[in-house]
């Protein structure tokens, strides 16, 4: 084969093109701390890295909400162990209510019992961030009539998306917090008062309970004492203010077990709550690290090895000048120039 | 034998060595010429002449000058230049769609639309926060600009390509007058020739063929009297003399068609650049573009469909998230015109476009097939020319007119799915993230179904989710990419490697020439000497007896 010095010529140049490209490519990964370039650099991997890319930013939205759950969640836990706690000091002033002898003291119970009162219900209708939290959807309208102190708010969940196909609720309803039931509708039970008497305790419609005292062997109900009914602890507590303040102990005693039950429906609504923060808690911590793991998988699929690339582009370099070297000393030959 | 003679022969060797060197002159000088092929004197012995009893030689003369030429070298690397012109046109042409989907570089719809959902699910997480809804048309407008600034780019290219195959043909014409006229010229150069042919016309012919071959795929054959014929999809470019001149003429869908002799050839065109552009053209229009706009069509169906079930803040139900998609019709039909196009249920669309077909010879039926898988979807059914009202998947459209077998219309609820993507709400207010009018303000239950979408299969884009589809769609592109720079590379080796056998037989090599000219000029040097001789043998001769 007749080698000329075209021949030579173009097989320089694309060498020297060849050489330039890789150059190019390994300053540009060096540049951008990237081995992916453009997808045809390397099909699958850039499928890949968008996967991670789009997992990573589920993560963050997910870490997002549960952010927002969580500081809701917080919130309301921390609303829910002070309202625990004043539902404890309403049941003491209950206890010192049954015994109360004097109208002074009476005074002073009904006193702190509407101050009680006035603290449970502005605690039902705290807001955050500009939202009621113990309601559901109606999420702007007061959950607890100021005056009637009954719950006006909805029963819906208000949840947020922690993960994929997976939602924790956020909101608490007033009426799981404030309210117990006793069961089905109708479902009664009864207990004995210190004087003897019975007092009945029925599930009525939604959270109402309907209360009525009568006297041990009035099995025929003849001789009901008395009758009163309460849906919710606030109105709970309305009554045993009322009837602290007209003496009647039978009503204050007859309270005793629907403040029992009210605060372990409220500590059961509390511990529902802690139960959510639990899951968030867990589910941050496995985002965390799936997070972790997906940047790593990332980074490992696009960034660029910084010594490989750095060798890379000095094996480019010297190469180059080894064509060049080679091209000044072969090209500028003939035998015109050895020709006298 | 004379004393004369020996003049004779000193001359013939005088003219034969200024040939040679004339000839090795115009290879230094062509060395760089694209397309020139070494040329070599044939010499050869003058008829003997009788002196005496013995035949003795009478000099050298020029035989001819021969042309350093492999023809089957010459085919290979016109073979080669077409797969090299369409490798290199289609690398040119995705080359300019991967910069457009360079997800590498954050370029492309991944980010606008995980913004988009992702503030879905802010809305969610606060559905009454004016903050949050306003960040929601914010996010989805900044979709539909990110959308449709991809599919104008997209569509530049493809219009740039429509361009290029019109400067092409431009390119084309010009070659095939070219070698038309140097058909002539050889025609006339070699006519009555016998020995040698007319090497610098054919060379220059041979390299018409070549930047030709880098331009579409043909064919070639030489005639008896030296002229080629090149024919293009079996209809001629040049025959003799003549030329048909190639043209391009835009068709109903906006493509350059290329027409020969009046017949459409472009589906015989497979390689050289207008074969790249052309296959190039067709796989962005049938898999990028309209992988594109299905995408953006389902997100814009799917949103919709959910939205218009929710409430906003103010109510108001039934509204759009998007701007709904909208038919787009193509009419190729002289007599008959579709009279309405409409979209009769949203949801029902199938995201796929129509060809409607007329079969028969009066009364004639039609038929409806998909546009791109090609199956059968309604027909073959009777054609009232008064109005045929067809019903498809969500759509309906009425033909009237007098129509042919030749006659079809398509219909695309995807051609303006991109150009129509555009926030159909202003107001925050009616933006529904709840379920009922019940669940006003708090409901945030559509926010969180919409914010869903995104990990949801679609079973309009082949049961994968958005994004996943979206990844593919780049994958693709990016394989195309990677196909057409593998082949250019290829292309390019084997184009040099065959370009290095044909310098080898047909370059000029300084050498060499270097070593003829110092051999011609001896040559030279010594007719010369010869006739100095011969003189002074002359002068001998008239001197003798004096």
């Amino acid at each position: 084969m007749r080698i000329l010095t075209t021949t030579i010529f173009d097989q320089l140049n694309q060498a020297m093109q060849k050489t330039m490209t890789d150059w190019a490519t390994a300053n540009s990964r060096i540049a951008t701390g990237k081995k992916l370039l453009v997808p045809s650099d390397d099909v699958s991997a850039v499928m890949r890295a968008m996967d991670y890319r789009v997992s990573l930013n589920d993560n963050s939205q997910f870490s997002r909400n549960i952010d927002s759950a969580s500081n809701a969640l917080s919130f309301t836990n921390t609303l829910m162990t002070s309202l625990n706690s004043t539902v404890s000091d309403i049941k003491k002033v209950l206890n010192s209510a049954i015994n109360a002898s004097t109208p002074a003291l009476q005074s002073t119970f009904t006193q702190q019992l509407d101050q009680y009162r006035n603290m449970l219900l502005d605690t039902a209708n705290t807001k955050y961030v500009n939202q009621y939290i113990f309601t559901g959807f109606t999420s702007s309208t007061q959950p607890y009539n100021a005056v009637t102190h009954a719950y006006q708010g909805d029963v819906n969940p208000f949840n947020v998306q922690i993960d994929k196909g997976a939602t924790v609720q956020v909101n608490t309803i007033g009426s799981d917090v404030f309210s117990y039931s006793i069961g089905a509708l109708g479902a009664t039970y009864a207990m004995k008062l210190s004087g003897g008497q019975n007092v009945h305790y029925t599930q009525g419609a939604g959270t109402t309970i309907n209360v009525e005292i009568r006297q041990a062997d009035d099995v025929q109900r003849v001789g009901v004492d008395d009758t009163f009914s309460f849906s919710n602890v606030i109105q709970m507590t309305d009554t045993l203010s009322a009837a602290v303040t007209n003496n009647n102990t039978l009503r204050v005693e007859a309270l005793q077990d629907p403040f029992n039950r009210a605060q372990n429906q409220l500590n059961a609504s509390q511990a529902g709550v802690g139960a959510r923060l639990d899951t968030l808690k867990t589910q941050t911590s496995r985002l965390t690290d799936s997070t972790a793991t997906l940047q790593d998988s990332l980074s490992a699929t696009e960034n660029a090895d910084m010594n490989t690339s750095a060798l890379q582009l000095q094996m480019a370099d010297t190469t180059l000048q080894a064509l060049r070297s080679t091209a000044a000393k072969i090209l500028s030959q003939s035998l015109l120039d050895f020709l006298k | 034998m004379t004393i004369a003679s020996i003049f004779n022969i000193g001359n013939s060797a005088l003219i034969a060595s200024q040939t040679a060197l004339s000839v090795t002159s115009n290879n230094i000088a062509n060395i760089n010429t694209p397309g020139y092929s070494k040329e070599d004197v044939v010499l050869s012995l003058t008829n003997p002449i009788s002196s005496g009893n013995v035949l003795v030689g009478n000099g050298v003369t020029v035989n001819s000058v021969k042309r350093s030429y492999d023809r089957f070298l010459q085919a290979q690397l016109l073979g080669q230049g077409q797969n090299q012109g369409k490798s290199a046109a289609m690398d040119q042409t995705w080359g300019q769609i991967e910069p457009i989907f360079n997800e590498t570089q954050g370029i492309g719809l991944s980010t606008a639309l995980s913004d988009y959902f992702n503030a879905w699910s802010d809305v969610a997480n606060d559905p009454s926060s004016p903050l949050q809804r306003n960040v929601l048309l914010q996010k989805a407008g900044s979709l539909t600009v990110a959308a449709q600034g991809m599919e104008r780019s997209v569509l530049d290219t493809l219009k740039n390509a429509n361009t290029d195959i019109t400067g092409a043909v431009t390119q084309i014409n010009s070659l095939a007058t070219d070698i038309g006229q140097l058909n002539n010229q050889i025609i006339q150069q070699e006519a009555g020739v016998t020995v040698g042919t007319a090497n610098d016309l054919r060379d220059q012919r041979d390299q018409k063929l070549t930047e030709l071959s880098k331009l579409v795929d043909f064919s070639s054959y030489e005639d008896k009297n030296g002229s080629i014929t090149v024919t293009i999809g079996m209809r001629n470019l040049v025959s003799g003399v003549t030329t048909n001149p190639l043209s391009s003429v835009k068709n109903s869908e906006g493509n350059q068609d290329l027409y020969l002799d009046g017949i459409n050839i472009t589906g015989t065109i497979q390689k050289g650049q207008i074969g790249g552009l052309i296959a190039a053209r067709n796989d962005i229009q049938s898999k990028t573009l309209l992988g594109l706009r299905q995408l953006v069509a389902s997100i814009t169906q799917q949103v919709n469909q959910l939205h218009q079930t929710g409430f906003g803040l103010d109510g108001s139900t039934g509204n759009n998230f998007f701007a709904p998609l909208q038919l787009t019709t193509t009419d190729n039909s002289p007599g008959a015109n579709i009279t309405a196009a409409t979209i009769t249920n949203q949801n029902a669309l199938t995201l796929d476009e129509y060809n409607i077909t007329f079969n028969g010879a009066g009364p004639y039926t039609y038929s409806v097939n998909s546009k791109q898988s090609g199956a059968l979807v309604a027909g073959p059914t009777a054609y009232d020319p008064l109005g045929t009202t067809i019903t498809l998947p969500g759509m309906s459209v009425t033909i009237s007119g007098a129509v042919t077998a030749a006659d079809s219309f398509t219909v695309s609820p995807l051609t303006s799915a991109i150009g129509n993507f555009n926030v159909a709400i202003t107001d925050p207010q009616k933006i529904a993230a709840s379920t009922t009018a019940a669940g006003i303000p708090g409901s945030n239950v559509n926010a969180l179904q919409i914010a869903n979408l995104t990990n949801l299969s679609q079973s309009g884009l082949g049961n994968t989710t958005f994004s996943n589809y979206y990844g593919n769609l780049v994958g693709s592109i990016g394989s195309a990419k990677k196909s057409a720079a593998d082949s250019l590379t290829f292309d390019n080796n084997l184009q040099s490697a065959l370009q290095a056998r044909r310098d080898s037989v047909s370059g000029v090599s300084l050498d060499e020439e270097a070593a003829n000219l110092v051999r011609y000029q001896r040559s030279y040097e010594a007719g010369a000497r010869l006739i100095t001789v011969a003189d002074q043998l002359m002068q001998t001769v008239l001197h003798l007896g004096l």
